[in-house]
């Protein structure tokens, strides 16, 4: 019944998924269920080294179902509404393949599938269910709907769960079907250039959503949905650098993920605020905060030298490789996008007038900065050593028959036309680094300690109370006037999904009454059934 | 030893309990007990035939092969939790001799072999049934059984129709004989004939669109008696229907028709599910949904799909059962069945009990359900039914919408409400739950009967 097997692939995810329970453990965190933890992380282990596709899909539908259990501790009825049944729905179209696979194929181990024996007919529609599948646990436009709400309400550290390793679910079953299992060979070209923009509109998408929210966890929750766009795309060009370059991102987006979503679990724990319009200027109280935080904050938005430069690197040069020069053009417009809502969310909190001072603010436990400090860490070496990376990788993909990339030393990495040595990067920048510091440390600037928000000596005008001060929250204001981002943050997909659930409600109440008629309508229903399928048949 | 044991130990019981009333429930699980030895003695002598012949044409014959094998075994286990759950229900003990009765009944039209004696234990089982539903004594009670009355009357001339004219077209009643010269009768009366029993047993079966009446009975009833029927009365008319219809070798076009009607069954409980805001009437919408998935499988004539259908045939009365006697304790606790008591119970042990058996109902692994389901879903895409695979799992949609809503609602905070649950109940559900889950890590030995099963109910009763 259960098969497993070790695989390079499965380690990676695992070990991923092992180095964020574990460190997220010392997060004080006050309703966690441990024992729904705990499966949940061996529903990961079952998914991740698998042999079989029913081994497969058991893990995946009780990682559905229990961290579902985990957030109804917190989320209302509505949000888990939604959250259970996008994820079944997801877990139902990785069924409906499976039972395609299975009834043709009649085996479920990986190694003995025999895809030829599966009609040629059913190759698109498998492909489309597992997109599907994919789609709606990465959250891509338009199935991202349930995403942005379940890790607003979540608890902070089920919410760096769900971004950094559960979305990565969709990653490796999209690696495993696509190409361990189906292989590049019989896929439809065409459906994957679509896969592909779907990847890059929703990076598009969220990007700009993101900028425009007030909600710390919100604004995460966009950003992370944008960065599966990334890997998504650079999955969907089906070559080896396209996968090496989506491994990639997937390592650096969860320990980003990782570091912010705790970060930002800190400064609501510290404040109990959760607005950028109540927050600001805490960089005096929370000088670490502040540093962990920019760290995150530069390898989300891909900067050398830190690790996120990496990955951004390898995916601009699959696109240029393979000659997508629109995509290229799309992926580094979005990116570039994505440095608003990054400074935003660094000066949001801890730089400008702070909207509300309090005197005093909570100890931090020490368990909040373990988290924070395993993913700094990770992305600082990573931004020394970016081979550490290809190190890693190319063991998968010569397991998945793909083309390896060859790496003169750790510091350096390469792609198939350019290189660049991270050691180098990182001491260049180190120097820069310190000469500005020194320069800004020697030009005495007078400081001025503001009690309050409306200490007027430096205004040329009475604030009001209702007048916000602080200019992080209203970051991104003034791109709604550029006319395709009004469009987007106008719209939203929930107008489409909440239009079906209020069909399926309506048909609901009506073909309820069927079952509330009296006993004669009952008998009268009866005979005319009968009596028309006797004409029906007799006719025919 | 003889077959006709089945019918007779539960009857005679049932009949001499009145002069023991006090030990009226040990004589019931003694009763249950040895059926339940007896069945399994027979299973390794299977098939086995059994004529009482008054009449060439009206003799009575109890066939025992392994299909009716295994709803024998199924119906006297469930009847004996039954019994054993009812151990501490002291001030109604009358039903101990008509659950007696009702196994007698349904043990019977499993058994039988030919068509006059299933009119009679059909007519057995509908008494039962119509005096189990009034159980409460109250308006809503009487209400309730007269209905169930109406319609089950109604029912029985459909099944008389088709009798009669197997009889006068034929003239034999044993299933066998129909069988061999069920072909060589005129089209019409055939589909006269087949309309009938499908009418017939298809109210019973709780179809669509003859079910209309269900929901009601089930709100009127109790909720230890509401698991009897989902359990035992409905199961035994789906298995009857398509004994028959495989007996007579009726026309694939027919059958495609049942699986059409049955994912419109499943589609429409299950929708009306939705908006209902009470537990009873929940667990009858999702019982109908779930006969509606048996249609569609059994219809299908594949021996993986019916085997999936026999797997989810017992997972389902075993889960059923487990669903009603937990809400029973709710019931006793608060009095009400709304579903807003889902809120109100502050009890780890039935939120695990809850649990176990919505998941194992939407076919969630780790659960038994999920084995039923995939090898349904699997056999049907060999089939290339697709069509039928997206009813299924988009309608499996619906239900997940409803029943982790009631799960949601036990999380939310409110006024909870400590339940302290007697040992005896709480053993039988804990055991009930194990088997669901036992079942959904090991399924094979299951599976493997329920493959015998399927090639033996596949093969009619022509094949002993």
């Amino acid at each position: 019944m259960f098969n497993f097997e070790m695989t390079h692939l499965g380690n990676l995810f695992f070990g991923l998924s092992l180095i964020v329970f574990i460190s997220l453990f010392f997060v004080k965190n006050q309703n966690r269920d441990i024992r729904l933890h705990i499966l949940l992380l061996t529903a990961l282990g079952f998914i991740f080294y698998a042999s079989d596709l029913i081994t497969l899909f058991i893990g995946w539908e009780v990682m559905s179902w229990s961290s579902y259990f985990i957030i109804s501790k917190n989320a209302n009825i509505k949000t888990l509404q939604k959250y259970i049944i996008f994820n079944l729905a997801a877990g139902f179209a990785l069924l409906a393949a499976i039972a395609l696979i299975y009834g043709f194929s009649q085996s479920v181990i990986y190694s003995e599938i025999d895809i030829s024996k599966i009609p040629h007919y059913l190759y698109m529609p498998i492909s489309i269910l597992l997109l599907i599948t994919i789609f709606i646990k990465s959250g891509v436009v338009p199935f991202h709907y349930w995403v942005v709400d379940s890790y607003e309400e979540a608890n902070h550290v089920f919410s760096a769960i769900l971004s950094a390793i559960i979305s990565k679910a969709g990653i490796f079953l999209f690696i495993l079907f696509f190409i361990k299992i189906i292989g590049y060979e019989l896929l439809d070209e065409i459906l994957f250039d679509i896969v592909a923009w779907f990847g890059v509109i929703t990076s598009i998408v969220a990007t700009f959503k993101a900028i425009s929210q007030d909600d710390l966890k919100r604004l995460l929750a966009y950003s992370s949905i944008a960065q599966l766009g990334y890997i998504v795309t650079s999955l969907a060009i089906l070559s080896g650098s396209g996968v090496e370059a989506a491994l990639y991102h997937t390592v650096i987006h969860t320990f980003v993920k990782l570091l912010l979503f705790i970060n930002i679990a800190s400064i609501i724990y510290i404040t109990g605020r959760r607005k950028f319009s109540e927050l600001g200027g805490l960089l005096y109280h929370y000088p670490t905060l502040f540093i962990l935080l920019l760290i995150g904050i530069i390898a989300l938005a891909g900067m050398p030298p830190l690790g996120g430069f990496n990955s951004k690197f390898l995916i601009y040069t699959t696109l240029l490789e393979e000659k997508k020069g629109l995509l290229l053009a799309a992926v580094m417009f979005s990116s570039a996008s994505a440095f608003l809502y990054c400074y935003k969310l660094i000066y949001g909190i801890y730089l400008g007038q702070p909207t509300q001072i309090k005197d005093k603010y909570r100890k931090i436990p020490l368990g909040f900065y373990i988290p924070q400090f395993v993913g700094a860490t990770i992305l600082i070496v990573l931004g020394i050593l970016p081979s550490l990376g290809t190190l890693e990788f190319n063991p998968i993909l010569s397991s998945l028959g793909l083309d390896t990339t060859s790496y003169s030393s750790l510091f350096e990495l390469n792609s198939s036309f350019a290189s660049f040595n991270g050691g180098a990067l990182m001491a260049i920048f180190g120097v820069v680094f310190v000469v500005v510091l020194a320069m800004v440390m020697s030009m005495k600037n007078r400081v001025v300690n503001v009690r309050d928000r409306f200490d007027i000596s430096y205004c040329g005008e009475v604030p009001d109370k209702d007048i916000n001060l602080h200019y992080g929250y209203g970051i991104g204001e003034e791109l709604k006037r550029i006319s395709f981002i009004k469009v987007i943050l106008k719209n939203s997909s929930s107008a489409i999904w909440q239009r079906v659930v209020n069909v399926t409600q309506d048909i609901s109440m009506i073909v309820r009454r069927f079952y509330s008629l009296s006993s004669s309508h009952v008998g009268l229903v009866i005979i005319l059934f009968f009596t028309i399928l006797l004409f029906i048949g007799v006719a025919s | 030893m003889s077959l006709i044991y089945f019918v007779v130990i539960p009857l005679l019981a049932s009949f001499l309990t009145p002069f023991y009333k006090n030990y009226l429930k040990y004589i019931s699980i003694g009763v249950n007990l040895l059926l339940l030895f007896l069945a399994i003695g027979f299973v390794s002598s299977a098939p086995l035939v059994e004529n009482i012949a008054f009449d060439s044409a009206l003799s009575i014959s109890f066939v025992f092969d392994e299909a009716s094998a295994f709803f024998v075994i199924l119906f006297i286990s469930i009847m004996l939790i039954f019994s054993i759950y009812n151990l501490q229900n002291e001030n109604r003990k009358d039903i101990f001799i008509l659950s007696n009765i009702l196994l007698c009944g349904v043990l019977g039209l499993v058994l039988s072999g030919d068509i006059f004696n299933i009119y009679i234990f059909f007519e057995i089982v509908s008494i039962v049934a119509y005096i189990l539903t009034s159980l409460n004594r109250d308006k809503q009670a009487y209400s309730g059984a007269i209905r169930y009355m109406i319609i089950g009357s109604v029912a029985s001339i459909f099944l008389l129709i088709a009798i009669m004219s197997i009889y006068i077209n034929i003239g034999t009643l044993n299933l066998v004989t129909i069988g061999e010269r069920f072909g060589s009768m005129d089209l019409n009366i055939q589909f006269l004939i087949l309309l009938s029993l499908f009418i017939g047993f298809g109210i019973k079966a709780e179809i669509f669109p003859l079910n209309f009446w269900v929901v009601d009975i089930y709100q009127a009833s109790q909720n230890r008696v509401n698991a009897l029927f989902s359990a035992i009365i409905s199961k035994a008319y789906i298995f009857l229907f398509f004994h028959i219809a495989y007996t007579l070798k009726i026309e694939p076009k027919f059958l495609l028709f049942v699986a059409i009607i049955g994912a419109i069954s499943f589609a429409i409980s299950e929708l009306s599910a939705l908006s209902s805001r009470d537990m009873k009437r929940i667990f009858a919408y999702s019982t109908l949904g779930q006969i509606g998935v048996l249609f569609i499988a059994l219809s299908y004539g594949n021996i993986t799909v019916v085997s999936g259908a026999i797997f989810l045939i017992a997972l389902h009365s075993i889960t059923k059962v487990m669903l009603f006697f937990a809400l029973d304790i709710l019931k006793d606790r608060f009095n009400s069945v709304k579903v807003d008591i889902f809120g109100k119970f502050s009890s780890i042990f039935l939120l695990l009990i809850f649990s176990i058996g919505f998941l194992s109902l939407l076919g969630l692994p780790p659960f038994g359900g999920f084995i039923a389901k995939l090898t349904i879903l699997k056999g049907l895409a060999s089939l290339e039914a697709y069509m039928m695979i997206g009813v299924i799992l988009i309608v499996s949609l619906v239900e997940a919408v409803y029943f982790f809503r009631l799960l949601a609602l036990t999380q939310q905070s409110s006024q909870k409400e400590l339940i302290q649950i007697p040992l005896l109940k709480k053993s039988v559900l804990a055991f009930l739950a194990t088997m669901i889950v036992y079942f959904g890590i090991f399924p094979n030995d299951l599976l493997g009967v329920c493959q015998n099963v399927a090639s033996s109910l596949l093969a009619g009763a022509g094949n002993v």
